[in-house]
Order: structure tokens, then C-alpha cells, then sequence
């Protein structure tokens, strides 16, 4: 992990002005806005803290919470209310159905759009850190496949970072995914988790 | 401003703290400290006791106070009723209290990037456990801690400082009772990036020369302050990342391969709080490192 530094809000990452997510052009090149780690050879700038924005093509996990004439209300676990208009599924929802969904569209006020629903029954719900949803699905799905055959659970992670885990062993995968937002952060995390995995299941 | 009243501030060329003109009070910063927060900060500044927490973006109640072009900031800062000697009747704001929120306000509206949030709301509550002089800028201080951990976009990490007139001098930081028998009161924040002035109150009376002097005095300040909010944060993430290292030496010795015991960040920064008892956090061995040091 050479060439990494952690900053914080109104550090000077490069005298360049650069376009990356939680930065903002200065005069002077570009600051980072929120806290993160920044990789000075790559010019990449990965979040840390930072709360969920809707962005179309994202898959999220949500509840819905109301029914409505032209389709369901839904909670993303973001500021905004999102709608699923029945002209999208085919499906009967009633309030707190858990879904899988995809964001369709997004308008400048954030009304939220959303389309092709998967309902997701049974199991646990358990939410992530937003910033922390890239490392728990992993480079090419690889975390969460270890997670899937590692604890026998079918997971979900919604970019909102709401993940939703059904299996025979979902405390198990609740825990490894509070471990993996707490050490997101440091180098190594997928070898890490596999080997705190082997170590639970002996 | 009770005028100096036969008080001496400055005895031998040291305040009654024992502190030079230019000195600050002894600074301890903890970052991300609660658990339901989106951001906390909490600060012990000389005898001052200040806890700030951040909630949001989040939904705007009532709705009427919506902006579809950015997120609204709503700041509250409030004494305890034990906060000092003085009465603070039943709680909630006062006069007082209701005009140090606003200000804190503007001085926040003016750092964060509040367009990448419309029709949110962002909630700031800061919270004098203690109150021993200056700490409106105290409370900014632990208030920015806690913005910059709830991942909330800032232009800037705000620094708040207080300078004044003790005996005929220009001093910084003020404590109660100089505050109380000097002469002047000057609180001021600035964006210590930019130099941008974010709040300036004055009480009493400076002259030009004496402001620039001041100026000279705070800009001084608020580097030592900025550099010690900066370590408070990056403290959150080096501490779990030294604990991990160090866990993983001592279980490549062992030969064990796990990792259960490591503690959650909430608890390390239970044990952060710590280091007011140095010897039992020794004793312990569960020191995960010094924020401030």
C-alpha cells in the first residue's frame, strides 16, 4: 500500500484538477471534501465516510413501505423516497416486502425511479457502511462469493449498503461483513476474512 | 465586559493559568465517539467539556423548511443546566444560546458542500457539558470533528479561536475570568486552507493596531488547533489499523489464525478516552495509541 495516504476534508490531493467522487476543485488543483485514502501514483481517491447517492443502474436492497395508486412506495435508506410504479413489475408487494431493485432513473430534485424488482423473503437484513459496499462485494464479486460459500448464506448487498443475508448460518455472515466494514480500509482484507472464516467454522 | 474591577489578569507576564500571552489551554480531540450519530466530536479544552454530534443528510421535518437546490444546516448549541456555576434555569435555548446557534450555522453553511444534498437536512448539536470560557469556538471545533466523521462534503476543516485584552494586552484564548474582567472579547473562526474569516464577534474595544495583532495571534493558533483536529481523525483509522498489525504479529507467533478479539471502533475510542489516566491505560496494555500526542 505505498504511495497511500489517509486525508481529511480540505487536504490538497494534486495541483491538478482531477474528477473523482468526494473531492471538489480549489484554485489551487483538487481537495478532497471527506475523509479517505488517497493514491498519489494511480490519482485515485477512495471515500471513507460519506452517506448513500442515488445513481442510476444501481442495484439496491429496499423496503417498501406504502401502497399507492400508481405503484409502491419505497425505502432506500437514503433522504429521498423512492417509487416503484406498477407499470414495472407484475408483482403483488405489500408494505414491508423486502426488495432487490434497480434504480431506473434519478431527476435533479432526486425523485427516484425504480424498476425490475426481485422480492427477497425470509432471512436477515443488516447495513453497511455506503463507502464500504465496493470492498464487500470485492474485486470480480470474489468477497462476496467467499462470504456466500463460506457461510452457506445467499447475500445481497445493495449499493445503499442495506445487505440482505437468508442461510443456515446468517449471524456468521452478519459478523463477517462488520468485520470487513471495520477493517475496509487496510490492505489484505480478503485473505483475511478467509482465514477468520476457517477459523469460525472449526 | 465587567471592566478590569481592581482584577489582575496578568501577574509576571503570566495569566492566571500559569499560561503566556500566546498560549493555549491544554487540548485533548476524540473523533467519532457515539455510536448512533452519523459524526460526533468531543473536546476537553482547559476546564471546557464540549460533545458535538452530526446527523445527516437526512429528511427534512417539518417539510415547509425544505431547499430543493441543497441541504438546509440547522445548528444547536446549548449549555447544560450543570454547565457552570451560574443558573441555567430549566435547559433548552435562551437568548443567548439561540443567537450562538445561528452564527455557528452560518459558519457551517459556509464550509460544506451542501448542493450534493437537496432537500436534506443536516443537524449539528453541540452540547457544553463544562463551560469555562470560549466555548462558542470550542464548540465549532468539536462541531467540525464531527461533521468530518459523518462524511458530510467540506470545503474546509473550521477552526474557532478566541483572542482578547487582559491588562493591556492582546491574549489568546480566553478563559472564563479573563473573559469576564478583561477588556475584550474577540471570538473568530476561520477555514484555516483558505484564511476565510467564518465568524468574527467582538465585545469591548480594540484599536486597529491591537486587531491586526490579534489576527497575528489567532492565525498562530488555529494552525496548532487545525493540526490537532487532523490527528484526532486520522487517529480513528491508524488506531485500527495498528491494533490489526499488531494482532496479526502476535498471532503469526502463536500460529493462530484468528481475529475475533479485535475491538470495534466504538471501543476503541471508549478506550481513546482514556488517556487523562495514563497509568491504568499502561497497566492494561490496551492503549491503542495517543490521538493527540
Amino acid at each position: 500500500m505505498a504511495n497511500t495516504r489517509i486525508v481529511v476534508p480540505g487536504e490538497l490531493l494534486s495541483s491538478k484538477q482531477l474528477k473523482l467522487r468526494g473531492t471538489y476543485p480549489s484554485k489551487d488543483g483538487t481537495r478532497a471534501a471527506v475523509i479517505g485514502i488517497y493514491n498519489e501514483e494511480e490519482e485515485k481517491f477512495v471515500p471513507l465516510k460519506g452517506s448513500y447517492v442515488p445513481t442510476v443502474g444501481d442495484k439496491v436492497v429496499a423496503v417498501v413501505t406504502e401502497e399507492k395508486v400508481i405503484g409502491y412506495g419505497v425505502d432506500i435508506f437514503t433522504p429521498y423516497k423512492a417509487l416503484l410504479p406498477s407499470r414495472m413489475t407484475r408483482l403483488r408487494l405489500s408494505p414491508n416486502d423486502i426488495i432487490e431493485s434497480e434504480i431506473i432513473e434519478v431527476n435533479e430534485v432526486k425523485d427516484i425511479i425504480l424498476g425490475r424488482p426481485r422480492v427477497l423473503r425470509g432471512g436477515r437484513v443488516t447495513f453497511i457502511s455506503p463507502t464500504k459496499v465496493p470492498r464487500a462485494i470485492g474485486k470480480k464479486n470474489s468477497m462476496i462469493q467467499l462470504l456466500q460459500t463460506g457461510t452457506g448464506c445467499e447475500i445481497v448487498i445493495g449499493k445503499n449498503g442495506v445487505v440482505w443475508v437468508r442461510g443456515k448460518n446468517e449471524q456468521l455472515a452478519i459478523d463477517a461483513l462488520m468485520k470487513i466494514e471495520r477493517e475496509a480500509h487496510i490492505a489484505g482484507l480478503t485473505d483475511r476474512i478467509q482465514s477468520w472464516l476457517m477459523s469460525q467454522q472449526r | 465586559m465587567g471592566g478590569n474591577n481592581g482584577m489582575q489578569l496578568i501577574i509576571n507576564g503570566k495569566r492566571l493559568d500559569g499560561r503566556a500571552v500566546d498560549e493555549l489551554r491544554e487540548i485533548k480531540m476524540f473523533a467519532g465517539i457515539l455510536n448512533k450519530a452519523d459524526g460526533s466530536g468531543y473536546i476537553e479544552w482547559g476546564r471546557n467539556k464540549v460533545l458535538a454530534a452530526v446527523y445527516g443528510p437526512r429528511e427534512v421535518v417539518p417539510k415547509h423548511e425544505t431547499d430543493p437546490y441543497r441541504a438546509v444546516v440547522r445548528a444547536r448549541y446549548l449549555m447544560a443546566p450543570f454547565s457552570t456555576l451560574e443558573e441555567h434555569g430549566r435547559g433548552g435555548p435562551n437568548r443567548r444560546s439561540i443567537e450562538i446557534s445561528k452564527v455557528v450555522r452560518e459558519v457551517f453553511e459556509n464550509v460544506i458542500i451542501s448542493e450534493n444534498y437537496p432537500k436534506t437536512a443536516i443537524d449539528i448539536f453541540i452540547e457544553i457539558l463544562e463551560g469555562h470560557g470560549s466555548t462558542r469556538c470550542v464548540g465549532i471545533n468539536a462541531a467540525s470533528l464531527a461533521l468530518a466523521t459523518a462524511g458530510i462534503p467540506l470545503r474546509d476543516i473550521p477552526v474557532a479561536v478566541s483572542v482578547g485584552k487582559i491588562d493591556g494586552t492582546i491574549a489568546v484564548d480566553m478563559a472564563k475570568e479573563e473573559d469576564n474582567f478583561g477588556e475584550s472579547d474577540v471570538a473568530v473562526a476561520i477555514a484555516p486552507n483558505s484564511g476565510d474569516i467564518l465568524l468574527l464577534q467582538m465585545d469591548g474595544k480594540l484599536t486597529r493596531e491591537e486587531v491586526s495583532r490579534a489576527f497575528d495571534l489567532i492565525y498562530n493558533a488555529a494552525k496548532e488547533i487545525s493540526a490537532k483536529q487532523i490527528a484526532a481523525l486520522k487517529a480513528l483509522y491508524s488506531a485500527q489499523k495498528e491494533n490489526i498489525e499488531e494482532r496479526e504479529e502476535e498471532n503469526k507467533e502463536e500460529n493462530i489464525s484468528s481475529f475475533s478479539d479485535v475491538p470495534l471502533s466504538s471501543e476503541i475510542s471508549q478506550s481513546q478516552l482514556q488517556p487523562a489516566s495514563q497509568t491504568t491505560s499502561e497497566d492494561m496494555g490496551e492503549m491503542p495509541n495517543e490521538p493527540n500526542a
